[in-house]
């Protein structure tokens, strides 16, 4: 004897999870929901407020919003649907630990040594409160059958019940039976119809499938249930009864899991790539990530990069609670290169980048790659440890044969100007700053402007090469608002 | 003063954004004596860039730019006829050829310049590699001499301009090469830098984000002024000075072409003279009008013949007049029916030499409206020949006698459109596809045309589209529009007209470049047909249409039935035309089948040829928003009395109750109440065609309006004239052409009543054409009592054919999936040996898996033996193909599979062939649901207006002209005929999801009865038909 259970609608009933107050509106998630603009888009799934308008899910969305025109197409919560699943594997292992996670939306129970056969009451998920389904039949593929139409649900189904539902019934089961639809040209309707046809001329027509799903309908197979085993965490918590006060006393702690989750990384041949900690203050969290520059399993090599983490860090309050987690790979068994690997000592790399980013701030320590555009000084920061970036020149000659010592940050300062007709004022004398004085010779203007497609990011700016009586030959930059900037000095 | 030698326009495509004539009367305002458009690989903007140098009395000087074997490009300049023939022809091997295979350019006479960045010297200095750019510039000298290689120097205010320019100047020097200033534009004014930043990204496929260093640093690559030049070239006087000289070394235009067209060949080939010529044509006419008005020629005609003769060898086109009659004797010798229109149905020769149908002396047509000693142009003659294989044969016979450098099609310049230009501007700045894809569905019916000055009209538009995609605070929005607007009408490539020929006397690719087609075995200029026309290239339009392919059919099959008449000789009264057309029932006939037109029809009520002319020409976009059609349906049913304009137009508008239908009247108006000159008639002319510029209109409405002051014409008179002078630029007919229509719109309404079998067979054999789907013709064809067969394995032909005089059997070409080879198996087969089985049929046939499905959903096999039903053919069809399961065929046929139902048929039949022979769906529909609320099409004939009505059907057309101000009109159809439906703009905003979506539609609103007792639905609500199935629907002809 096989279960099933299924949450109808899974993907709506997770948005709803999120949006409960549209519960009583009609909604519809769409199928693809990375192209929600086309408005051919087929519906996926719907509430129950849109069912009774009388579409269905496979509706493209603009017929769909002619017989609904109040239709609120709300997005997929992936996150939510996984957590549903579980949940309902969760609740499936009460009854019996064989139970296979069949679909996104349906896992089948094994009953075979259980006592219990039959389910009602049973309604909804514990926590969530999604509504459950269930069917009771012969075989497993059988009860799947079942679960999915409304008239067969909740109580155990022969396999003459079986038969008289639809055809289309295997299309839900089988995304892509390219069979289906010849079928129902040939005018069949239902389970019953498509089992009265010969085995052999399905097959021979239809394929293998066809053959497949005729011994199915027909209770002629029972297969065996791909059970579901979860898989071992590696997120240890740790709830302490005193607060910590101290890094001594942290570390020591953190030492304690990372022998743990050494022995757990060493039990299925695998390394650590990522350590997630979290660290729970008395008034707040804070977490950290730590990128190994290569997968680790050695509690020694483990513990280094966050000593050096602990060290930077200067919380608020004392921890009450310690989580420890852990993203795996596969321990590197290859070296890249024939007499050496790129890092001599990747720890020792990490451990520098960690010390580093505790000096200068999250988010400030990494490669800087010059950007491919005309703005001066444009860069971007890659990260040093994951990405490989070769830094190399543009192959362009300089702008400039004489060598440029730019002040950094370039000096702002005063100077006097004419205007020009072409938006780029001559400067006449510099003002305020380090070299003052009249300008005596100039080269320019050399103007520049980019990213004008958008407005936070535009720029604009005219360069002169200018000499002043007793100063050396000054670069001068002019941007919007008649701001003037000493860029650097030539020779 | 300074002249640009290197400028690149729009026709640089995806390189410069500016127009070519734009540049030039940029320049023109900046002082330039002259300008040079370069463009890449041709001299597609040159033409526009002559007629616009003309207007403003500059020089515009061609060049173009070589994209060489290293990549780098090459601007060159001619510098007289032989340079310009010598690269024209370059330009044409490169083409056609290759670059390899592309004439050599040694002392062609043209000038080169050293090029910009990208040009082949200075590309190397920009590495530094001063050797290599040395090599280039002697292998320059050694190409083009050293008189004829100038050392280009930019200047667009970059850092490294300084360096490189110094090693320019050097090696000037040491090849003692003269220095020429340029600033290399690649747009007109500063603010063009946007688009041609977006060009550049669509050039390397990515968005301006991620462009960078691809894009131009700053906005110097524009027009300066000569005194802004001056002043950035002070320490280089030279290289200004230069460009004078080099401008007065210049004296080529395409002023000085060359072209001439071909003097007709006598029977050795060789051309004759011109005297020998007109000879010939005046034989030939003679003959041809003695067939038609009979041995003793009528004083009238005879003096007509005489005067056009002598006009025409007066202007030399007697050669031109040959010419297309052998194009024309040669399509009637294959046994094709062809006819010329346009203004050369004003000639008797033309009507004499078999170019015309139409008798101009009958119709009182007046031959100056296509040819007068003054007119500055040459005449345009337009044929008609049957669309598809029939016309190429046409073409492909030119191509044969002219060769293929000797004649080529015109260009069509494909432009941005508002959806094009959305896409592409969207793509560069990073939105996602699927935006284009919903700005696309966001039909304003709007239509651009990118000189008439209309930015508001085009701002207001986007923002309507926009307003549901975007939220108006998008902080690229702004610049979305900016650059949608600044594409829209920009050159995007090039395409093929419909029909346009050129030819010329000795070689083509010497006047103009000549380029591969996208179809095989034909060719195009690098200009469209109005370039072309502007520089005095005489272009012959051989156009296709489809009627004439349907008429040909249908008269071909009547000869085979016995039925033999000639088209030419069909009585032109005869009363049963002339009874459908009042009766409206004109579905399927040519020019007078849609909507508007059959609504207009039992107004009209054409009684005599001519009305027809008026029924085709007044049901146009110009008349419609001219507001002329209701004066004239007014005048015609005496509801108002008859007025002209003017008392000194009586005479030109008597004919049309005093309103100016035709383009002709209107230029009679113009020389009578303006006293137009000849060559100001043909200017006028050709600024009310269609599609011509706003400028050229607003020149020649100001011309009018200034002579008619000036003649004391009353202010109120000059505003009508002018106004209905506006209307023909929209789409206006001229009567000659009107005419022409109405003889092909009378044959066809004479075939659908005479031989109403070969009429639809004919039509649905070249399909697809006109405004209806075959289902609708079928359906039609059953309400004429026509009996429609199947589609039959043993009994269809290839193509539908005619049983009997009510019986037409579907040909199997109507079949979709079903491959010509397959059907060629099929007939060929069963000739040989009638199929035994169904297995029988596939193993000699060998259809493919999708053609079995096909051939039993459609019933086709059903008549095969032992066959009983589509089902039945389908269970078995889908059995692969093994020789020895079919020994025993339908042995293992199992029983439980029924048969379909007659509403499964109809979804099969629109599912493999988009039509179907069987009953209309709304006749299912209604036996289904019973329901006496719904009138049908019919019953609306017998209702009076004001009622309260509820329509159902099939949607069949919906439209939403230009000219309806935002009002829809939808045709539905059910099983007794074509409800028509006028769905107010609010009516339609509010139901617009449901109108556009639906196939199968209720309306209900009130019976409105038009003057002609027409029957309309005038909608207040609309929902989707409830109970039908959409895969019954034919497809709709939506918003054309």
């Amino acid at each position: 004897m096989f279960a099933a259970f299924h949450i109808a609608d899974l993907p709506m009933a997770a948005a709803l999870l999120e949006s409960p107050h549209r519960h009583d509106q009609p909604c519809a998630i769409l199928r693809d929901p990375t192209n929600k603009d086309d408005a051919k888009i087929p519906l996926l799934s719907l509430n129950a407020a849109a069912w009774q308008t009388g579409i269905a899910p496979g509706w493209p969305l603009n017929r769909a919003l002619v017989r609904c025109p109040d239709l609120v197409v709300i997005s997929r919560r992936p996150q939510r649907e996984t957590e549903l699943l579980a949940e309902l594997v969760e609740f499936a292992e009460r009854f019996t630990a064989d139970v296979e996670i069949t679909s996104q939306d349906t896992v089948l129970l094994d009953l075979a040594g259980t006592k219990r056969l039959h389910f009602e009451g049973l309604e909804s998920l514990p926590n969530s409160e999604v509504e459950v389904c269930h069917s009771l039949a012969e075989t497993p593929d059988l009860a799947h059958f079942a679960v999915l139409e409304p008239r067969t649900r909740s109580r155990f189904i022969s396999l003459r019940e079986i038969a008289t539902l639809p055809l289309s019934l295997i299309g839900k089961l089988e995304g892509d039976a390219k069979f289906l639809p010849l079928l129902e040209l040939l005018g069949l309707r239902t389970l019953a119809e498509f089992c009265q046809l010969p085995r052999q001329g399905l097959t021979e027509r239809f394929g293998p499938r066809a053959g497949h799903w005729y011994d199915l309908i027909s209770g002629k197979t029972c297969r065996l249930l791909k059970l579901h085993r979860p898989p071992e965490s590696f997120l240890q918590v740790m709830e302490l009864d005193d607060a910590i006060h101290s890094s001594e006393a942290l570390l020591f702690v953190l030492n304690r899991m990372l022998h743990v989750l050494a022995s757990r990384l060493a039990a299925r041949h695998l390394a650590a790539s990522v350590l997630e900690i979290r660290l729970r203050l008395v008034d707040g969290n804070l977490n950290r990530e730590i990128h190994l520059p290569e997968p680790l399993a050695d509690p020694v090599a483990l513990l280094r990069p966050i000593q050096t983490l602990i060290d930077s860090l200067i919380l608020p309050s004392p921890v009450i609670a310690l989580e420890l987690n852990a993203a795996t790979a596969f321990p590197l068994s290859s070296q890249s290169d024939w007499t050496r690997r790129q890092l001599a000592n990747p720890n020792r790399w990490a451990d520098t980048l960690a010390r580093l980013e505790a000096l200068v701030g999250s988010g400030h320590v990494g490669i800087p790659v010059r950007l491919e555009t005309h703005r001066p000084d444009a860069f971007e920061l890659r990260d040093a440890i994951n990405s490989s970036v070769l830094v190399s020149g543009n192959g362009r000659l300089p702008d400039s044969s004489v060598p440029l010592h730019r002040f950094r940050p370039p000096l702002r300062i005063s100077v006097a100007f004419e205007a020009t007709p072409d938006l780029h004022p001559r400067p006449l004398a510099l003002l305020t700053g380090p070299h003052c004085g009249r300008v005596l010779e100039l080269r320019g203007p050399f103007p520049s402007s980019g990213h004008y497609w958008n407005p936070a990011e535009k720029w604009r700016r005219a360069e002169w090469d200018i000499r002043l009586e007793n100063s050396p030959l000054l670069r001068l930059v002019h941007q919007p608002g008649d701001r003037w900037e000493l860029d650097g000095t030539y020779g | 003063m300074f002249c640009e030698f290197h400028a690149r326009s729009a026709f640089s495509f995806l390189r410069g954004s500016s127009q070519p004539d734009a540049m030039v009367r940029r320049a023109a305002e900046l002082g330039y004596p002259a300008i040079a458009i370069t463009d890449h690989g041709g001299f597609y903007g040159s033409a526009r860039a002559h007629e616009a140098a003309k207007d403003s009395s500059i020089k515009a000087i061609v060049g173009a730019t070589l994209d060489l074997a290293d990549g780098s490009h090459l601007p060159v300049l001619c510098t007289d006829q032989a340079a310009y023939q010598t690269l024209s022809r370059h330009l044409t091997d490169l083409h056609l050829l290759g670059a390899g295979k592309a004439r050599d350019l040694t002392h062609s006479g043209l000038i080169a310049l050293s090029g910009d960045r990208e040009g082949p010297v200075l590309r190397h200095l920009l590495r530094d590699d001063k050797a290599s750019a040395l090599t280039a510039a002697e292998a320059l000298i050694t190409t083009f001499g050293s008189n004829n290689v100038y050392i280009e120097i930019n200047r667009h205010r970059l850092r490294d301009d300084g360096r490189l320019n110094r090693y320019l100047i050097d090696l000037a020097s040491h090849l003692r090469l003269p220095l020429l200033a340029s600033n290399a534009p690649i747009h007109a004014n500063r603010e063009d830098r946007l688009l041609a930043d977006a060009f550049t990204c669509l050039r390397h496929h990515v968005n301006l984000d991620q462009a960078g260093g691809l894009l131009a640093p700053n906005a110097e690559r524009h027009l300066r002024s000569s005194a802004e030049m001056l002043d950035l070239f002070s320490d280089l006087p030279q290289a200004i000075r230069n460009t004078h000289i080099l401008s007065d070394r210049i004296d080529f235009t395409l002023e000085n072409l060359g072209y001439r067209f071909p003097d007709f060949p006598d029977d050795n080939g060789r051309p004759m003279s011109k005297k020998d010529q007109t000879c010939l044509l005046q034989e030939l006419a003679y003959s041809g009008a003695r067939k038609f008005y009979g041995a003793n020629l009528p004083r009238k005609v005879n003096r007509q013949l005489n005067d056009e003769i002598r006009l025409i060898d007066q202007l030399g086109f007697s050669g031109y007049f040959l010419i297309v009659h052998d194009l024309v004797h040669y399509a009637k010798s294959e046994g094709m029916l062809c006819q010329g229109r346009g203004s050369a149905a004003n000639s008797i020769v033309c009507f004499a030499l078999g170019i015309t149908k139409v008798d101009p002396i009958g119709y009182k047509l007046v031959f100056e409206r296509f040819l007068n000693e003054k007119s500055a142009s040459w005449p345009d003659i337009d044929i008609d020949f049957p669309s598809g294989e029939l016309r190429e044969k046409v073409i492909q016979y030119v191509f044969g006698k002219y060769g293929a450098r000797g004649a080529a099609m015109t260009a069509n310049v494909i432009r941005y459109q508002p959806r094009s230009a959305f896409r592409e501007m969207a793509k560069v700045l990073g939105f996602p596809s699927s935006l284009a894809d919903r700005f696309s569905k966001e039909s304003s019916g709007f239509r651009h045309f990118a000189e008439d000055g209309e930015k508001p009209a085009r701002a207001a538009d986007f923002e309507n589209r926009m307003a549901s995609l975007l939220p108006p605070s998008h902080p690229r929005l702004p610049v979305l529009f900016g650059l949608y607007d600044a594409v829209l009408g920009m050159p995007r490539h090039l395409g093929q007209h419909s029909g346009g020929i050129i030819i010329c006397d000795d070689r083509l690719d010497t006047v103009v470049p000549i380029q591969p087609a996208t179809m095989a075995n034909r060719t195009i200029v690098q200009w469209d047909k109005n370039d072309c026309e502007e520089l005095g290239i005489i272009k012959i339009d051989l156009l296709g249409l489809g009627i004439l392919a349907a008429m040909q059919e249908s008269i071909s099959i009547c000869r085979t039935r016995g039925k033999d008449f000639d088209l030419a000789a069909i009585p032109p009264d005869d009363p049963k035309v002339f009874e459908l057309l009042h009766r409206a029932d004109t579905i399927g006939t040519f020019q007078v089948e849609s909507r508007a037109q059959m609504a207009t029809l039992p107004i009209l009520k054409p009684n005599n040829f001519y009305d027809i002319a008026i029924q085709v020409a007044i049901i146009r976009p110009g008349p419609i928003t001219g507001d002329l059609m209701h004066p004239y349906l007014n005048r015609r049913l005496k509801l108002e009395s008859v007025e002209y304009i003017h008392n000194d137009c009586q005479d030109i508008l008597e004919r049309t109750l005093g309103v100016p239908l035709f383009q002709e009247q209107m230029l009679s108006i113009a020389k009578v109440m303006a006293d137009f000159s000849g060559s100001e008639i043909d200017d006028l002319r050709r600024a009310i065609s269609f599609n011509r510029s706003h400028i050229k209109m607003t020149r020649a409405t100001s011309l009018l309006r200034e002579r008619m002051s000036a003649k004391g014409i009353t202010t109120d008179v000059q505003e009508r004239i002018i106004h209905a002078t506006g209307n023909f630029s929209l789409y206006g007919f001229p009567e000659s052409h009107a005419i022409s229509f109405a003889y092909l719109a009378y044959a066809s309404c004479w075939l659908k009543v005479n031989h109403p079998a070969e009429f639809y067979t004919g039509l649905i054999n070249h399909q697809p054409m006109g405004f209806y789907s075959v289902n609708s013709l079928l359906q039609d064809a059953k309400h004429h009592s026509l009996r429609i067969l199947p589609i039959s394995c043993i009994h269809s032909g290839i193509i539908t054919e005619v049983i009997d005089d009510r019986t037409i059997r579907l040909g199997l070409n109507r079949l979709k999936n079903l491959r010509s080879e397959t059907i060629q198996n099929i007939t060929g087969e069963r000739m040989q040996r009638s199929f035994e089985s169904l297995g029988d049929f596939l193993r000699r046939v060998k259809p493919s898996e999708k053609e079995r499905r096909s051939l039993a959903l459609s019933g086709a096999l059903n008549e095969l033996p032992q066959v009983e039903h589509r089902r039945q053919a389908m269970w078995q069809a889908e059995l692969p193909l093994h020789d020895d399961l079919f020994q025993g065929n339908s042995a293992d046929f199992p029983v439980m599979i029924p048969a379909m139902t007659l509403a499964e048929r109809l979804s099969a039949d629109f599912a493999v062939q988009g039509a179907s022979a069987g009953p209309h769906p709304m006749k299912l529909w209604r036996e289904s649901v019973a329901s006496r609320k719904i009138q049908r099409a019919r019953d609306l004939q017998n209702l009076p207006g004001g009622i309260p009505v509820i329509v159902g059907g099939m949607a069949i057309c919906r439209q939403r002209p230009g000219t309806a101000k935002g009002h829809c009109f939808i045709s539905l159809e059910d099983e007794t005929g074509i409800s028509n439906l006028f769905i107010p703009k609010e009516t339609f905003y509010h139901f617009r999801q449901i109108i556009v979506t639906e196939p199968f539609l209720l309306a209900s609103g009130r019976l409105q009865r038009s003057r002609g007792d027409q029957p309309t639905v005038c909608v207040t609500a609309v929902a989707p038909l409830a109970g039908t199935d959409p895969n019954q629907a034919a497809v709709s002809h939506d918003f054309h």
